[in-house]
């Protein structure tokens, strides 16, 4: 089974994406969405989602990759980036795989930025998703560009024999202010103010769809928003998940690249 | 992004690659196409994106591009399982070289190559007359005791200061004082290891053909890997060789490895671009039409083969 590489959406703004058929697929099948992260998390979690999307398509599930505008394949510059642009292409993207599995339940598999945009996408009503696989959400946007930071920080310390101790300064410094770049990523400023107003309040699940969370165990501040989605009576599901990805890495021997638990993990997630 | 369009590809053997075309709008394609691929295991658009923005940066100048993935890499297929890894990543940028010809007309190229990528650039050029210009970024490094000396001194008088220094220090330790495998690194990483006096011959001779041959070669090391540099202390020995005056040299002090920073990409990009840019301007004034991949005589065939693991992970 050849994977299909191809651009769609809207010719003011394309998106790359690359299908995966289903092998021997029947209608009523399950069809995935892969929602990927941000910035270097989602070029690190290229060749994992890859493997998962064969594997899934060798056990019949339809499986459509995507990257957002301004990140991976797609057009744009990064600085075009921002949440509302990035919602609307998941619901293109959702629509591009309706009409390549049509009869199909559609699954989000979303991962860290990708699976809190998958959030946003499915309040809106345009696209109907059956259910969504949240792998470890970036719930606190001043938190997640925190960690960017300080990832984007220890990078430079760990290249460089003498190393710009400017980044390290401005962290301890200001160490809530919104970076303008991590990682070899650029925050444009419309981006950088939505992950400042990013809270947990302003991602209510809705009742359309189930939703399963993947979360490492001690994520309190995960588990504390899931907790709160189902005080309000949303169909949504928690389970504490450890795996060796490092989300920020650079490929290196010795770090897993696709960890095979994180591949059942996510297959499974599809079902249970 | 108005300057270039953007074809996704499937090509080669068994259509088993996956690339991305980018063509410039705005005007006509340069006669000169660049090839970029991966470096490591990152997939086709490079460490930190570097190889779409250095795509879209050449578009916007004129100059059409491939990036794709080798065998194996990123989205493509292994369907070569034949021949060892340096063989089959010159069919692989040989195929590309075909699809840009059959797609655009284009038969001349400037290979882009990075890390672990510039041993199957240098291999694709010796190989195929068609590739005018090689790029080779954090490549083939030989430096001389001095060199190695000032490197290591540098290091040693950092290190105590240096934030990393204890997980480093760590890290070593385990390495070699309790034989932990787990902290050992694997042996030539994507590639296999060779002695340092085969490669430092390989690439000597194999550099000598090129510019004879009148290939531009431009030769890039970051900072971050070779801490520093007085002209030409990667290349050692091979520096004082008559071919070296014909290399575009430069030591990238503030660029890292994998161009952590906007600046080194940036740094990165302005040096590759125009560099790309002045090639495509010399190749298309002075060989208008190069004659196409012929076939070698034995002795040059067996002189030109391939250097299997020629590049060592440093």
């Amino acid at each position: 089974m050849t994977a299909h590489p191809f651009m769609f959406g809207p010719a003011s703004r394309q998106i790359f994406g690359i299908f995966h058929a289903a092998k021997d697929a029947q209608p009523g099948d399950t069809a995935v969405l892969v929602c990927p992260p941000f910035g270097q998390e989602g070029l690190r979690t290229h060749r994992l989602f890859k493997v998962l999307a064969e594997r899934l398509a060798r056990a019949g599930v339809a499986t459509l990759r995507f990257d957002f505008h301004g990140s991976g394949d797609s057009p744009g510059d990064e600085t075009d980036g921002e949440l509302d642009g990035w919602r609307r292409d998941l619901c293109s993207a959702h629509e591009e795989l309706r009409r390549r599995a049509p009869a199909s339940r559609i699954v989000w598999v979303g991962a860290r930025l990708g699976a809190t945009i998958a959030v946003l996408a499915a309040r809106n009503g345009r696209c109907d998703p059956a259910r969504l696989v949240l792998w470890e959400p970036v719930i606190d946007g001043r938190r997640y560009a925190r960690s960017l930071r300080e990832q984007h920080v220890a990078a430079i310390d760990t290249t460089f024999c003498i190393p710009d101790l400017a980044w390290r300064r401005s962290l301890a410094r200001e160490p809530d202010a919104m970076p303008e770049e991590a990682l070899g990523t650029l925050l444009s400023p419309k981006l950088r103010s939505q992950l400042g107003a990013l809270v947990a309040e302003s991602l209510p699940l809705t009742a359309l769809h189930d939703t399963l969370v993947l979360t490492p165990p001690g994520d309190e501040h995960t588990a504390q928003w899931a907790a709160e989605q189902q005080s309000r009576h949303m169909p949504v599901r928690l389970a504490y998940f450890q795996h060796r990805l490092d989300w920020t890495s650079d490929p290196y021997p010795n770090s897993a690249m696709v960890p095979a638990g994180a591949l059942n993990r996510l297959q499974g997630a599809l079902y249970e | 992004m108005n300057d270039a369009t953007q074809n996704p590809v499937r090509f080669g053997a068994g259509n088993s690659l996956v690339g991305m075309v980018t063509m410039p709008t705005q005007q006509v394609a340069a006669p000169v196409a660049c090839l970029m691929f991966n470096m490591g295991a990152n997939h086709r658009v490079g460490p930190r994106r570097i190889n779409v923005k250095l795509a879209h940066a050449l578009a916007a100048h004129g100059m059409a591009s491939l990036r794709f993935d080798l065998g194996g890499v990123g989205d493509s297929d292994a369907f070569d399982s034949a021949h060892d890894l340096q063989t089959r990543s010159v069919h692989d940028l040989q195929a590309a070289m075909d699809l840009l010809e059959s797609m655009l007309g284009i038969r001349q190229f400037v290979i882009v190559g990075m890390c672990s990528g510039v041993e199957h650039a240098v291999s694709a050029a010796a190989a195929d007359t068609r590739v005018v210009a090689l790029s080779l970024f954090d490549g083939f490094a030989f430096p001389e005791r001095r060199a190695r000396w000032e490197r290591t001194l540098r290091r040693a008088l950092a290190a105590p200061a240096h934030p990393s220094f204890p997980g480093k220090a760590k890290r070593w330790l385990l390495r070699h004082l309790t034989g932990n495998p787990s902290a050992k690194p694997l042996p030539g990483f994507l590639t296999e290891k060779q002695p340092p006096e085969i490669r430092a011959a390989w690439f000597g001779a194999t550099m000598k053909r090129l510019v004879e041959r009148k290939v531009a070669l431009q030769l890039l090391y970051s900072g971050s890997l070779h801490v520093c540099d007085r002209g030409l202390d990667q290349l050692g020995a091979l520096g004082r060789e008559p071919f070296a005056k014909a290399l575009q040299y430069q030591f990238m002090r503030n660029v890292d490895h994998t161009f952590c920073t906007a600046e080194g990409q940036l740094r990165y990009m302005q040096t590759v671009g125009d560099w790309a840019m002045a090639c495509a301007r010399s190749a298309s004034a002075e060989r208008p039409s190069p004659s196409p991949c012929t076939s070698p005589s034995p002795a040059t065939a067996a002189a030109e083969r391939p250097l299997r693991g020629a590049y060592a992970s440093q």
